[in-house]
C-alpha cells in the first residue's frame, strides 16, 4: 500500500512540481499526507512514550530515593542513586509494623471490593435486564450520589461512627465503629458502588435473554442464573469493576485516615503507615520511598492476575445470539 | 409424562394483549405444535407454560399440579430454545449435566444419564468440546440432550430448528420424531414453519393475534379449516378466496358455480362469506366463468409449478389468453409474494 502511495507521490511530483527543492519538514509533511497511517503511528508512539515516561519515571526515581542512604539523600542524581542501601526495604518493617498497615489496607480493599461487586451485581442485573417503572429515575439517583464529593459525607458519617450504638455493643467493644475497619469500608463501598453498577449494568444487559431463561428452566432461580451464568460470562466487566474498586479503596486516604487514630492495631491504612515515617524532627524520605514501592506490590500482583482473567473471559465469552 | 392444561390464559403487556383467554388441553404423550404468523403469541404462550413469564390471568396445570405460580425449575419441564442458548463458558458435559448438578444428583447417576442422553442424540466423544467449537447441528443436539437428560414431564421446543440449514432441518425433524417415539413424552413445539407443523405433530394449534383459532390434527386443519384465517394460513401455496354466495344446493359467485350439498361433508362450504379452492382436493372444479390474471410471479417447487397473479379488475370475467378458464392457483391479493 505504501509502495503504491509512494509511486503515486513520485508520479505527482514529476508531473506537477518537477523542480521544487523541498525542505526537510516539507518533505516529511508530504509523506504524512500521502500516507496517513505513518502519521497515526508516529502520534501513537509519541503519546505512548510521553505517557509511559510521565508515569514510570517518578516510579524509577522513587526506587533511586529508596536505595539512597539517609545521609546521602541530597546527592540523589537524576538517573542514579546517591548510594546503595537496600536495607531500607527491611527497615520499614522493623521500625514500624508496616506489613500490618499493608494488611489493613489490603483487607479493607478486599472486603469493599467483594461488597461492591455483590451489591453492584444485583443492582446491575435489575437495571440492565428488567423493565420496571421509574427505572431511569432510580438510575439517575444512583448517578447523582456519585457526584457528591466524599467530604460532603464525612461529618455526618464521622459523628455516626463515633456514637455508641447499643445494638453493636455485643459485637464491638465499646459499641462504636470508630477505629474499626467497618468505619472505612462501609462508606467507601457505598461511594464507589455507582461506578460499578454502571459498568456491570452495561455488561449484564448484553447477555442474551435466552441464556438466562435456559438456566432458569434448567433449575436455577433468577439469582442463581445471575451468579452461575451472567456473572461468569461478564468476567471482563466484573474484573474491570473489581480492579477499579480495589485500587481506589486501597489507595484511599481521606476516609481511612479520619476514621481511625492512625495506629496499626486500629486498622489504619497503608498511606497512614507511609506518613508515619515522617517524624517530628526528620523526614525519612528513603523509608517513605521504600514503603511506597512495597505498597504498590499487592495492586500490581492483583492487576496481573486480573488481566489474565480479563483475557480468558474475553476469549471464552463468545456469546452467540 | 403429563398432560398440560391451560385455563383462560391471558397475558397482557402494557398496552398489548399477547395471549387472549386461551383454553387448551394437551394430552399426555402428545406432540402438539403451535403455529401462527410471527408475533401471534405462540412463543408467549409457551413461555407462560415454561414459567418464564407469568400470565396476567388464568391457570396452568401440568399433570395434576397447578403450576401457575411455580418458578420454571419446579415445573418438571425442559426447553429447547430458538437461539440454542448453550452456556458458552461450559463444555458439552457441563452443559448437559447443568440441571442434574444443580439438583445434587450423585456423580455416578449424572455420568450415566449424560451418557445416555448423548447417546440418543449421537454426541459420543464430544464431551470436552466447547459450544463455539461445534457446528450448528451439533449445538442443537447438545441443547436437546440437555433437555432430555432430566427426563422431564413436558418438553417445550421454541423454534428449535429455525437457525439450521435446510438439509439439517429435515434431518433434525426426523430425529425429533424418533425422539418423541422413544421417550413418549409430551412435546409442545412452536414454529412458524407449517411444513414442520404438518409433518411432525399429532395435533396443531393455530394461533393468531393471541387467540386460538383451531386445534386439530394437521390434515383436519388442512381439509376442514375452522375459519378463514386457518384456511389461508395452512397449506402452501395459500388458498384462494372467492367471494360469492351460498345458495340452495351449491355456491354461486362471479367466477364459478359449484353444486354441492351445503350440509355435508365439508363444513367450510357453509361459510356464507367465502369458498376455498381447497375444494379441488375433494373435487376438482373449473372456474368456468374464468378469471383474468396478470401473472406477477411464477416459480417451480418440487413437482409443481405455481403462478402468482393479480386479478385484473379492469377485465370482465372470461377466458384467459389461451382460451382456458383460469384454473391455476391464484394468490390472494394481499398475500402477494408472502408465500
Amino acid at each position: 500500500m505504501s509502495e503504491k502511495n509512494q509511486s503515486d507521490l513520485a508520479a505527482m511530483e514529476k508531473t506537477e512540481e518537477p523542480d521544487l527543492d523541498r525542505g526537510m519538514v516539507e518533505a516529511w509533511a508530504a509523506k504524512m499526507i500521502s500516507n496517513p497511517d505513518r502519521a497515526y503511528r508516529a502520534t501513537f508512539y509519541v503519546a505512548t512514550i510521553f505517557f509511559l515516561v510521565t508515569t514510570l519515571f517518578p516510579f524509577y526515581w522513587l526506587l533511586m530515593v529508596a536505595l539512597t542512604p539517609r545521609s546521602d539523600l541530597s546527592s540523589v542524581g537524576v538517573l542514579t542513586p546517591g548510594g546503595f542501601n537496600p536495607g531500607a526495604f527491611i527497615e520499614i518493617f522493623t521500625r514500624l509494623p508496616f506489613h500490618r498497615y499493608i494488611f489493613n489496607s489490603f483487607l479493607i480493599a478486599v472486603v469493599a471490593t467483594v461488597i461492591v461487586l455483590f451489591v453492584a451485581s444485583l443492582a446491575g442485573y435489575v437495571f440492565g435486564r428488567l423493565r420496571f417503572r421509574a427505572k431511569n429515575v432510580l438510575l439517575l439517583g444512583v448517578l447523582v450520589t456519585s457526584f457528591f464529593p466524599p467530604a460532603a459525607f464525612f461529618v455526618p458519617l464521622n459523628r455516626l461512627f463515633n456514637q455508641n450504638i447499643d445494638i453493636l455493643r455485643p459485637l464491638m467493644q465499646d459499641g462504636s465503629l470508630y477505629n474499626t475497619p467497618y468505619a472505612i469500608f462501609i462508606p467507601l463501598s457505598a461511594l464507589y458502588l455507582p461506578l460499578s453498577i454502571f459498568i456491570l449494568m452495561t455488561f449484564y444487559s448484553q447477555i442474551p435473554d435466552g441464556l438466562e431463561d435456559a438456566a432458569r428452566v434448567e433449575g436455577t432461580t433468577r439469582l442463581g442464573a445471575l451468579f452461575r451464568i451472567i456473572v461468569p460470562l461478564s468476567a471482563p466487566g466484573v474484573a474491570t469493576a473489581g480492579v477499579l474498586t480495589f485500587i481506589t479503596v486501597y489507595n484511599e486516604y481521606f476516609f481511612s485516615s479520619l476514621m481511625t487514630d492512625g495506629r496499626p492495631q486500629s486498622w489504619a491504612p497503608m498511606l497512614e503507615g507511609i506518613l508515619r515515617f515522617q517524624g517530628e524532627f526528620e523526614v525519612l524520605f528513603n523509608l517513605m520511598a521504600a514503603a511506597s514501592i512495597v505498597a504498590v506490590l499487592p495492586v500490581a500482583i492483583l492487576v496481573i492476575v486480573a488481566q489474565e482473567k480479563i483475557v480468558s473471559g474475553l476469549t471464552a465469552g463468545a456469546v452467540k445470539e | 409424562m403429563a398432560s398440560v392444561t391451560l385455563q383462560e390464559i391471558t397475558k397482557q403487556y402494557e398496552d398489548v394483549t399477547a395471549v387472549d383467554d386461551m383454553n387448551l388441553e394437551i394430552r399426555d404423550g402428545e406432540f402438539i405444535t403451535f403455529v401462527g404468523p410471527s408475533g401471534c403469541g405462540k412463543s408467549t404462550t409457551m413461555e407462560t407454560i415454561a414459567g418464564l413469564t407469568l400470565p396476567t390471568e388464568g391457570a396452568i396445570n401440568i399433570g395434576d399440579r397447578d403450576v401457575t405460580d411455580l418458578p420454571p425449575k419446579d415445573r418438571g419441564i425442559s426447553m429447547v430454545f430458538q437461539n440454542i442458548a448453550l452456556f458458552p463458558h461450559m463444555d458439552v458435559y457441563e452443559n448437559i449435566s447443568f440441571g442434574l448438578r444443580l439438583r445434587k444428583y450423585d456423580q455416578e447417576e449424572i455420568d450415566r444419564r449424560v451418557e445416555e442422553a448423548a447417546d440418543v442424540v449421537q454426541l459420543e466423544g464430544m464431551m470436552e468440546r466447547m459450544p463455539k467449537e461445534m457446528s450448528g447441528g451439533q449445538r442443537q443436539r447438545v441443547a436437546i440432550a440437555r433437555a432430555i437428560v432430566r427426563e422431564p414431564e413436558v418438553f417445550l421446543m421454541d423454534e428449535p430448528l429455525a437457525n439450521l440449514d435446510a438439509e439439517l432441518r429435515v434431518h433434525m425433524r426426523t430425529q425429533l420424531q424418533r425422539l418423541h417415539r422413544e421417550l413418549d413424552t409430551t412435546i409442545i413445539y412452536v414454529t412458524h414453519d407449517q411444513a414442520q407443523a404438518m409433518t411432525m405433530s399429532d395435533r396443531i394449534a393455530v394461533i393468531n393475534g393471541g387467540v386460538l383459532q383451531q386445534v386439530a390434527p394437521p390434515l383436519e386443519c388442512y381439509n376442514e379449516p375452522a375459519n378463514l384465517f386457518v384456511a389461508g394460513f395452512i397449506g402452501s401455496p395459500a388458498m384462494n378466496f372467492i367471494e360469492g354466495e351460498v345458495i340452495d344446493g351449491g355456491f354461486d359467485s362471479q367466477y364459478a358455480q359449484i353444486d354441492f350439498d351445503p350440509v355435508e361433508p365439508a363444513k367450510v362450504f357453509r361459510k356464507p362469506f367465502g369458498i376455498a379452492d381447497r375444494l379441488r382436493i375433494l373435487r376438482e372444479f373449473p372456474l368456468e366463468r374464468g378469471i383474468q390474471l396478470r401473472v406477477v410471479n411464477s416459480r417451480r417447487q418440487d413437482h409443481q409449478s405455481h403462478r402468482h397473479g393479480r386479478r385484473d379488475a379492469s377485465k370482465q370475467p372470461g377466458l384467459d389468453e389461451r382460451g382456458h378458464p383460469g384454473r391455476f392457483p391464484v394468490a390472494r391479493e394481499k398475500d402477494q409474494g408472502d408465500r
